[in-house]
């Protein structure tokens, strides 16, 4: 240790105040129960819209899954009579979304994405299971 | 508090036994505040600052796998919250009026103590107000906390030779600052 370290350790050891007010244990529980709320708050914000999306994808996955399997398998036709009165473009644009959503290529997509969609639903069943016979058992 | 003693805390306050969280303040929060005080330079901050930092080891104690001393991840925390927070609010003014140590009644008695306590805490404030945050935390580090080079590797996440050679920097800008002072001082 040279002089200039001695210089420099005198200044910075015997200087700084290590003292700790007496409600500084205090307001450090009630900062951290206060997190604690703001946490559950959030998880529970987080675990709505996780479950919201989850639902909004499942039917959308649904109605699809119903139109495919109405208009193939049972002859279905879905029109709609209100919506053909107006011509603002959207007709031809929901023919033009039709031929990219609904032609021989995308429909094997379709299935694979219905059978994610009940493997999805399978795991989050099976997942949930143990917790509720858990809770049941408490 | 021993190693061991303080890992089986740690472990129960894991397994949900919150209250001893208590135990773990009491014994680091001065060292805590000593270096959060060194390097913010403002009483109200640092207090606010040293709170977050046991918030957030609370909340982060499932991180914590005793590879390091719990001080030394303690500290880690610190130091980048005390980075994230400085840069922030872009603190600039060491007050160290607000960061000196009380002065006791010996002090009083004794002029020439009190007069050379004076003319450190004037170089100290001279020091710090010109060093960067991530600076002044090493040198605290290393001169206030008596941390060896290797633990304040761990703590700053800097490679050992990374931090002789800060240091090293440190010490010669400190002393181009300092240069008057010291001369005066120890002449």
């Amino acid at each position: 240790m040279d002089s200039e370290d001695k210089f420099l350790k005198d200044i910075f050891s015997d200087s700084i105040s290590d003292a700790v007010p007496f409600s500084f244990v205090t307001s450090v529980n009630r900062k951290i129960e206060i997190e604690k709320v703001l946490r559950a708050r959030r998880d529970s914000r987080r675990e709505i819209m996780t479950q919201v999306a989850f639902f909004m994808t499942a039917l959308a996955i649904l109605i699809a899954a119903f139109i495919y399997i109405g208009k193939n398998y049972f002859d279905i036709n879905f029109t709609f009579s209100a919506a053909e009165k107006f011509n603002l473009g959207v007709k031809s644009a929901g023919l033009r979304m039709r031929e990219v959503f609904l032609n021989p290529d995308s429909i094997i997509w379709y299935v694979i994405a219905i059978n994610t969609a009940l493997l999805v639903v399978l795991q989050q069943v099976i997942q949930k299971k143990p917790y509720t016979s858990e809770k049941k058992s408490k | 508090m021993c190693r061991e003693e303080e890992l089986k805390i740690i472990e129960k306050i894991k397994a949900g036994d919150s209250l001893l969280y208590d135990r773990l303040v009491l014994e680091h929060s001065p060292k805590i505040m000593s270096v959060i005080r060194g390097v913010v330079g403002n009483i109200e901050d640092s207090e606010e600052i040293a709170q977050d930092v046991f918030v957030k080891a609370f909340f982060s104690l499932d991180k914590f796998r005793g590879d390091s001393s719990f001080a030394t991840w303690l500290f880690r925390i610190a130091y980048n919250m005390a980075i994230s927070k400085m840069r922030k609010k872009r603190y600039i003014h060491v007050d160290i009026e607000k960061i000196r140590l009380p002065e006791s009644v010996n002090d009083q008695n004794n002029q020439n103590e009190a007069e050379e306590r004076e003319r450190k805490y004037i170089i100290l404030e001279k020091l710090l107000k010109n060093l960067e945050t991530h600076e002044r935390f090493l040198i605290i580090l290393f001169y206030n906390q008596d941390k060896s080079i290797k633990e304040i590797s761990q703590i700053t996440g800097m490679g050992e030779s990374n931090v002789k050679v800060t240091l090293h920097r440190i010490k010669k800008k400190l002393a181009v600052i300092a240069d008057s002072k010291m001369e005066v001082s120890y002449g």
